[in-house]
């Protein structure tokens, strides 16, 4: 919380007509809202300029900022927005691209990942990966992020009702697919 | 291990290995600044239609005027466009005369074919500010006003001292550049927006038109920054 504090205090400053102050809030926040738009984005060629724009974006907005809340969670929810949008964009523009570039990202997760002991562990990161977008985002903001279902609620605009129907939807699409793949080991057991 | 604690623990572990490239900020916080900087700046949507909406002018003895072959008279769009004013008017026409200067007198009979196709839908489909909605229009009028902004675009930007859009961009971002300025003058419309009144505020858009419109926008500050001669 003291962190977030902090950044409100920046806001403020920016809001006066400190424009350092923004690059203070960018290297303040940057770490959160890079591994956000990482996990969120399919191929992460274009992570960079998300990044940007989602920037760009929240420096248009600071002004309608309300100083009271937690600046972090409203910043995220600027990210979520600004993939969305990106996602929407690829989707009507660059359908057959994307697909072709998907696969690419599948081949570098494959091969190009350092050895991982955690076997499980990598499965289990496949399949949030593999989860809808609309709970892949509730999943990343509250275990990554560690927000609280009001946070997210907040950071999302959706009611508190549904983060909650959201996150256990996903652990129960996780848990399901960890079970798959435990049948699926066991039948290759078998076959051995 | 509970399949919460797991994931909470595969994710953070992961994000571990996940940092911005330290050039980013750069990157990030020079375009931020400059467009902060530049936010005031001119922006002839359409070129010089913009410019016959502007600030209230006394009335003016009346002359035979180039922009009057545009648009009938000023007491004509004055009928239609209620911000119009006198010295928006005489503004066209300035750049209209300025504009036969610079075309030769068969480059500006083809613009003022143009044009009139142009100011012709602003005066039946614009709104009070003569913005139009571009969702209203019939399709057909829409097509032939997007190609009337293709032409156009090169004199705009001829006009304006600026290089041009055609040249700079590829066909295909030309045609999105057109669209552009198209949406950003929907949006202008929609949300009822007083251009005089200065730039438009994202706040006070429909939501469902927002992304759309800083798109719309986005793409215009990108053509704007080609168009400026590199430092």
């Amino acid at each position: 919380m003291e962190r977030s504090r902090e950044c409100e205090l920046l806001v403020k400053l920016v809001l006066a007509g400190d424009q350092t102050a923004y690059g203070k809030i960018y290297e303040e926040t940057v770490d959160d809202v890079y591994k956000t738009v990482h996990f969120l984005m399919d191929h992460k060629s274009d992570i960079d300029d998300v990044v940007q724009e989602i920037y760009l974006q929240a420096y248009g907005r600071l002004k309608t900022f309300d100083l009271n809340r937690n600046f972090r969670p409203w910043l995220i929810g600027i990210a979520v927005r600004q993939v969305c949008a990106y996602r929407r964009k690829r989707w009507t523009h660059l359908r057959i691209a994307r697909k072709a570039k998907q696969y690419e990202a599948l081949v570098e997760e494959d091969f190009s990942h350092r050895i991982v002991d955690k076997v499980s562990n990598r499965q289990l990161l496949i399949s949030i990966n593999q989860l809808s977008f609309k709970l892949r985002q509730v999943v990343i903001l509250r275990y990554l992020h560690d927000y609280s279902q009001e946070e997210i609620a907040d950071s999302l605009n959706i009611p508190i009702g549904t983060v909650k129907s959201r996150v256990n939807a996903a652990l129960k699409k996780l848990r399901q697919s960890e079970m798959d793949v435990n049948i699926f080991f066991k039948k290759v057991g078998n076959i051995q | 291990m509970n399949l919460e604690e797991r994931v909470k623990e595969t994710l953070q572990e992961e994000a571990q290995h996940v940092t911005p490239p330290p050039y980013l900020q750069t990157r990030v916080i020079g375009r931020v600044t400059r467009g902060a900087g530049k936010k005031a700046k001119k922006r002839f949507v359409a070129g010089v239609l913009a410019a016959v909406l502007l600030l209230p002018l006394s009335a003016f003895s009346y002359q035979s005027l180039l922009a009057d072959g545009v648009y009938g008279s000023f007491e004509n769009i004055k009928k239609h466009i209620a911000s119009a004013t006198m010295e928006g008017y005489f503004l066209l026409n300035a750049k209209l005369s300025q504009a036969q200067g610079e075309l030769g007198d068969e480059e500006y009979a083809a613009f003022k074919k143009e044009l009139q196709v142009i100011t012709d839908a602003k005066l039946a489909y614009g709104d009070r500010y003569g913005n139009i909605d571009y969702d209203l229009v019939p399709q057909k009028k829409r097509m032939a006003l997007t190609e009337a902004h293709k032409t156009l675009q090169p004199y705009f930007d001829q006009l304006n001292n600026e290089k041009s859009s055609k040249e700079i961009l590829t066909d295909e971002e030309f045609d999105q550049y057109i669209a552009a300025q198209m949406t950003y003058e929907k949006a202008l419309a929609q949300s009822g927006t007083d251009t005089s009144e200065g730039p438009i505020e994202e706040e006070k858009l429909p939501e469902p038109l927002r992304t759309e419109f800083q798109q719309a926008r986005d793409f215009l500050d990108y053509v704007q920054s080609k168009q400026q001669p590199s430092p």
